[in-house]
């Protein structure tokens, strides 16, 4: 599965490849993941948008405590989605992982 | 050391002669430096007769001043001020030589003396008097653009077109191009980089960089030089960095709102505060902090 997290504007999004393992706890977090109220997901316009993967020909976006999926925004109020792609980051882009780190917390 | 160049012939060559004299190049080169007299060689009137007056440096130095390129014409109808152009122009033939002491090849058929001299100062008042060439076509007429003074320098224009965001809010164009190409105004799908036509592309995100990058692909500054009609369609773009990490352009729309398209997401004309943006460097920008100034694009800058 590859992941690319949105937060460039000029630059390319780094993007990377996660194993089987990976997959698995994104796939068992998203079964845990309740409906929202509201259904939008408002993005801003510049900096970190969240991150976007895709799984069985559905993109899905993961962004500001909440997962995006078919149309259909999911509540994840402990941002565990987007914390397990943070981690699941190669070392050669830490220097992001720290940045959007500080933007979770 | 300058080269100048009559262009006003068509089957013999044209009048050439070469400056030595240290003060008359600083004297050239400093009344160019100073007014909207000069503009690219080759851009203005084209037909039969004087065209323009060709100034050249020999030296691979250029003129080592600013807003002066190393080859420029006076007396051009792409010239924005065409009067201080006219001047120049005869400032220019008042150092024409009555007979050379540099003997160049042209001078086997064109030899310099005071009829031609004369001849020349004659059609260049002509000129001035009553502009012989045609009227330069106006591009085709498209309802969606307009052409507008620069407030910072009202000698410059450029273009500002209708906000049309369903042109790259699609799947097949929204995901592969970026805010450099919609400053620029050019679809390339191929997420483009500043430099990156060029061979000149930076990997490091800061405000002379990122300028450098994109003054390789044609991009000049605001108001220094003016871009020629022969530029047109030119855009108003600004560049901002977020330090270390990205850049971000916007470019002025018809309305007096800025457009941007930040990376793959879609276009639009509001701030991070969903503010219509009116002035780049106050908007709400997020993280992209440093503001590094407006360019102009025209129609011969190429991005990839």
């Amino acid at each position: 599965m590859i992941v690319e997290i949105d937060l460039f504007s000029g630059r390319p999004n780094p993007r990377w490849q996660v194993d089987e393992g990976v997959r698995g706890q994104v796939l068992a977090v998203e079964v845990q993941l309740k409906p929202a109220v509201r259904g939008d997901m408002e993005l801003p316009g510049l900096g970190y948008r969240g991150f976007i993967y895709e799984d069985g020909g559905v993109m899905r976006r993961a962004f500001a405590g909440m997962l995006e999926r078919d149309s259909v925004v999911y509540k994840d109020p402990t941002n565990a989605m987007e914390r397990l792609l943070l981690e699941s980051m190669p070392v050669d882009l830490v220097g992001v992982r720290k940045r959007v780190l500080g933007l979770l917390s | 050391m300058l080269r100048i160049e009559v262009d006003m012939f068509s089957g013999r060559p044209n009048p050439v002669w070469i400056i030595t004299e240290e003060k008359t190049v600083k004297d050239i080169i400093g009344a160019a430096s100073q007014t909207q007299a000069i503009a690219k060689q080759g851009v203005g009137f084209n037909g039969l007769g004087l065209r323009e007056i060709r100034v050249s440096t020999l030296g691979d130095e250029g003129t080592r001043v600013r807003g002066v390129p190393a080859a420029f014409a006076v007396g051009s109808s792409a010239a924005q001020d065409f009067e201080a152009s006219q001047k120049l122009a005869h400032m220019l033939i008042e150092t024409m030589p009555l007979r050379s002491e540099h003997k160049l090849l042209e001078h086997e058929l064109t030899p310099l003396d005071k009829k031609l001299r004369e001849l020349i100062l004659k059609r260049l008042d002509r000129k001035w008097l009553k502009p012989w060439w045609p009227p330069r076509p106006r591009p085709t007429s498209n309802p969606l653009i307009d052409t507008t003074a620069d407030i910072k320098c009202r000698h410059c224009n450029y273009e500002i077109s209708q906000f049309n965001p369903t042109f790259w809010n699609n799947p097949a164009t929204q995901p592969y191009n970026n805010c450099y190409n919609y400053g620029r105004n050019w679809k390339t799908n191929t997420f483009a980089q500043p430099g990156r036509a060029h061979g000149a592309q930076t990997g490091t995100m800061a405000c002379n960089t990122v300028t450098a990058a994109a003054m390789a692909d044609g991009l000049v500054k605001r108001c220094n030089p003016c871009l020629p009609n022969g530029e047109f369609p030119r855009r108003l773009m600004a560049l901002v960095i977020d330090p270390g990490w990205d850049y971000h352009w916007y470019r002025h729309q018809r309305g007096g709102f800025w457009g941007h398209k930040p990376g793959s997401t879609a276009a639009r004309k509001t701030d991070n505060s969903n503010a219509v943006i009116t002035n780049p460097e106050t908007c709400d920008r997020g993280g992209y902090t440093d503001f590094c100034g407006y360019f102009y694009a025209g129609k011969s800058v190429v991005i990839n």
